[in-house]
């Protein structure tokens, strides 16, 4: 295999295999040197996932084997079976986001594969073997193991359907709704390169890559309170709506369930599969037939905008050379495909956290009505923390992921020892002014609702702990965002993961109930106002101590390139 | 007067350039030839403070630069070898970022931008991102980028690369006026020809070491030799180029 893998094949296979490795090099994806290692990390994450509800329900169905009937076993496993193919699809749905750039032969494909001896059938030919084989792999990881262990797992005296029956219609289910997603994402993008002008085509189609991953993260957390029983016991007509159903339908008749609402179902998905794959493949042969012509049509020149965040932002700042890296900070937070990924991935996270709070507490029943009321309070009072929290975090991150570091020389060549602490100040009001202020003034009108005039003293409070946050997260912070990349994370992903939870909850859910501890009581609000102060003053100090003493940190060319290009041997 | 005293640059105890010493006044255009890898680019590096000499001296007007690197940047302006620009910013966006990390004021600044963009045909896709401009229109944004402070010195790094025919008419009549008004210009470059006819002097570097140093006439009586071009050649023992060319051609053939 080794060898074979090494060996020059046919211009089609050697194109899959340059669009297979960029699968893994792609805007969403870390270093190229870390193939070997990023590939078994997402086939190892995607086979552990997949393992997470077999290993979850396994004890309750030795609870439901040894009940005296067997009705609620099959309500149980019909539910979870719903619920593992709802994990399944929004796993598969997270992959197709993240590859979203990567469906389609793009303009840069174009450019660089062009003038090399290749036909154009060559190239859509390696594309499409590539998405096939890493498709293949994400699908087979997802679904086979699970296929195979949650039949075994659920197997007791209720159960009298074979094996083998099981495992085959669960795989075809869950295979068939991961294909179908699949599908459904490339049709969506064809249609979007078929019926856009290029011009509009990269916005519109980046745009649908964050509101999805945005909705697949506010997904996520919500799906233990995907109402399935209700769904299933109640064969709710909803059922019809929801694509993932229409596979467990099939599943179902596989399994030998026959009623009109499972045989509508199963016929949904009998349909929806092949109108997808038909689908997908229309656009993608329109996309080969207009290839060349999508790929050559130029940029319209363009006019002044209207919207002009940067400046608006920039204007806070005195100094020119404040000013240049405020209005720098936005364009290319605005601009850099990259960056907005890695900040919408991050800040969604938060939102995802809000949205499952709202959702937790507008179904819970276990709550009494005035417990439920300072819940809510508390809710509200943590929403602005928790969002700025994240977004500070996320916008962190990505001051790190630089812009282009070969054109950094200009803020090198521009560095002045003067100007340098009125340019780190303007990192730090452009972080609070996106990540501080736009959360607090989003929430005014939920707090206002809530509280009425103490709203006033709580959103002060929020500020406070904001304007804290941010001088604790800048601390050590020395360089002009998007100039210089980090070599290797500062600390380990779990590490990090610990530290920011610890941080969310002191910051979030401890500041919030002080918040609401404090309104309309002035002991434990001028201890709050105290504590606070404290603290800012003490990060404040910690973070100004250097601040703008030393160089500004830049990624820099390192001499061993130009050593190895032995220039300078006598 | 802009004066460097045997500067060296050392990689990890390997020779960048070594005991680099020249001089440029006011109205000069300096020639900086010399073939790849000679140490060109690294000189420029030093002096426009992108990186440090491990030894020697800069001085401009008598001082020395390193006393207050950010005082001289302030009179210098800098093209690159290559146009490595912020490629999602446009290029009204990019002079701007230019002019207020010079510290221009706003009002001034947004005149002298959008004159520039005029001048240099750049105007229309003012607000396109300097990702969709050309390797000229790209050369352009540097050439206005580094005009747009009024600089006193000049320096060059491959100025014409990418410029079509009427801009590098244009660009080589702008810098005669430039040196004429008295500025100082570090004119680095592999088209020997553009030297010759710009430059009252040439300082002439081969792996790393400045190997002459002269008024281009001085070069080519001391030599009798009829050309820069021929002159470059002897100093910088550049092999029979017509056998590598063969050469060259029998690879490419080889089976």
């Amino acid at each position: 295999m080794k060898g074979w893998l090494e060996r020059t094949h046919a211009p089609t296979l050697e194109l899959a295999r340059h669009f297979f490795l960029g699968l893994f090099r792609s805007e969403s994806f870390a270093g190229e040197e870390s193939f070997t290692p990023l590939f078994v990390q997402i086939l190892g994450l995607l086979i552990a996932a997949s393992w997470y509800i077999p290993v979850q329900v396994f004890g309750r169905y030795v609870q439901l084997n040894a009940l005296p009937d067997g009705d609620l076993y099959h309500l149980a496993y019909s539910m979870d079976t719903l619920w593992m193919m709802l994990v399944m699809s929004v796993l598969i749905a997270l992959i197709a986001v993240f590859q979203w750039p990567s469906l389609f032969p793009s303009q840069r494909d174009h450019f660089i594969l062009s003038p090399l001896p290749l036909t154009r059938r060559q190239i859509f030919g390696g594309k499409i073997l590539a998405l096939l084989v890493f498709f293949a792999l994400c699908i087979a990881a997802i679904t086979f193991l699970s296929s195979q262990v949650f039949p075994m797992i659920t197997y007791g005296r209720w159960e009298t359907r074979p094996y083998l029956l099981r495992v085959a219609a669960l795989l075809t289910g869950s295979t068939s709704c991961a294909i179908f997603m699949l599908l459904a994402a490339i049709a969506l993008q064809g249609l979007l390169l078929a019926l856009l002008p290029v011009r509009w085509f990269r916005a519109t189609s980046f745009s649908i890559q964050i509101v999805m991953l945005l909705l697949i993260l506010c997904a996520a957390p919500v799906l233990p309170y995907f109402p399935t029983r209700q769904l299933v016991e109640g064969r709710s007509h909803w059922l019809n709506l929801i694509p993932t159903a229409w596979f467990w339908g099939w599943n179902e008749q596989l399994l030998g369930t026959s009623n009109g609402l499972i045989a509508g179902l199963a016929l949904r998905a009998k349909i929806a599969l092949p109108a997808a794959a038909v689908l997908a493949t229309t656009t993608y042969l329109v996309s080969y037939l207009r290839y060349t012509r999508q790929a050559m049509e130029s940029t319209k020149k363009l006019r002044r905008p209207v919207f002009a965040p940067a400046e608006w932002v920039s204007c806070i700042c005195a100094v020119p050379q404040a000013q240049a890296v405020s209005s720098f900070v936005v364009n290319t937070l605005l601009r850099g495909r990259r960056q907005k990924l890695m900040f919408f991935l991050i800040a969604g996270v938060g939102f995802a956290l809000v949205i499952e709070n709202s959702v937790y507490l507008a179904l819970s029943g276990i709550y009494r009505p005035r417990e439920l009321s300072g819940a809510i309070r508390s809710a509200v009072l943590s929403l602005p923390l928790t969002l700025s929290f994240f977004a500070m975090v996320a916008l962190r991150r990505v001051f790190r992921m630089p812009a282009d570091l070969p054109a950094n020389w200009l803020f090198r060549f521009h560095e002045s020892r003067n100007a340098r602490p009125a340019q780190l100040n303007a990192v730090l009001t452009t972080f609070l002014m996106l990540c501080g202020a736009v959360p607090l003034i989003l929430s005014v009108p939920v707090e206002w609702v809530m509280f009425g005039a103490q709203a006033i003293v709580a959103i002060a409070c929020q500020a406070a702990l904001i304007l804290t946050l941010a001088q604790y997260l800048l601390i050590d912070w020395r360089s002009i965002p998007f100039t210089f990349a980090e070599s290797a994370p500062r600390r380990q992903l779990v590490h990090s993961l610990t530290l920011h939870f610890v941080e969310l909850s002191i910051y979030s859910f401890i500041g919030a109930a002080w918040i609401d501890s404090a309104l309309g009581q002035w002991r434990p609000l001028l201890t709050f106002l105290a504590a606070v102060t404290l603290t800012f003053a003490f990060c404040y100090r910690r973070r100004t101590q250097e601040w703008g003493n030393e160089p500004l940190d830049f990624a820099e060319t390192p001499p061993a390139v130009l050593e190895s290009l032995n220039l300078f041997t006598p | 007067m802009l004066e460097l005293r045997q500067l060296t640059k050392l990689y990890r105890g390997l020779p960048g350039v070594r005991n680099v010493s020249l001089r440029l006044a006011p109205g000069e255009i300096l020639g900086y030839v010399g073939p790849n890898g000679s140490g060109k680019s690294t000189t420029i590096k030093m002096l426009t403070g992108l990186i440090n000499p491990t030894s020697g001296h800069m001085f401009y007007r008598g001082q020395d630069v390193a006393k207050d690197f950010a005082g001289f940047k302030r009179h210098v302006g800098y093209i690159p070898e290559e146009p490595h620009l912020y490629a999602h910013l446009s290029g009204l966006e990019y002079l701007t970022l230019v002019g207020r990390l010079r510290g221009l004021e706003a009002r001034l600044l947004a005149k002298k931008a959008d004159a520039f963009l005029h001048l240099l045909d750049l105007h229309e896709s003012r607000f396109s991102p300097i990702a969709s401009y050309s390797k000229g229109m790209r050369q352009r944004v540097l050439i206005a980028a580094a005009l747009l402070a009024d600089p006193e010195v000049i320096i060059l790094d491959e100025p014409f690369s990418g410029l079509d025919v009427n801009a590098a008419l244009l660009f080589r009549r702008l810098l005669i006026e430039l040196a004429a008004s008295g500025r100082m210009i570090l004119f680095s470059s592999h088209v020997l020809e553009v030297v010759e006819k710009l430059c009252s002097q040439v300082v002439i570097l081969y792996r790393g070491e400045v190997v002459a140093q002269d008024s281009i006439a001085g070069l080519r009586d001391l030599l009798s030799l009829p050309s820069l071009v021929e002159v470059f050649a002897q100093l910088t023992n550049q092999q029979d180029q017509e056998a590598r060319a063969r050469e060259i051609v029998q690879v490419m053939a080889s089976r």
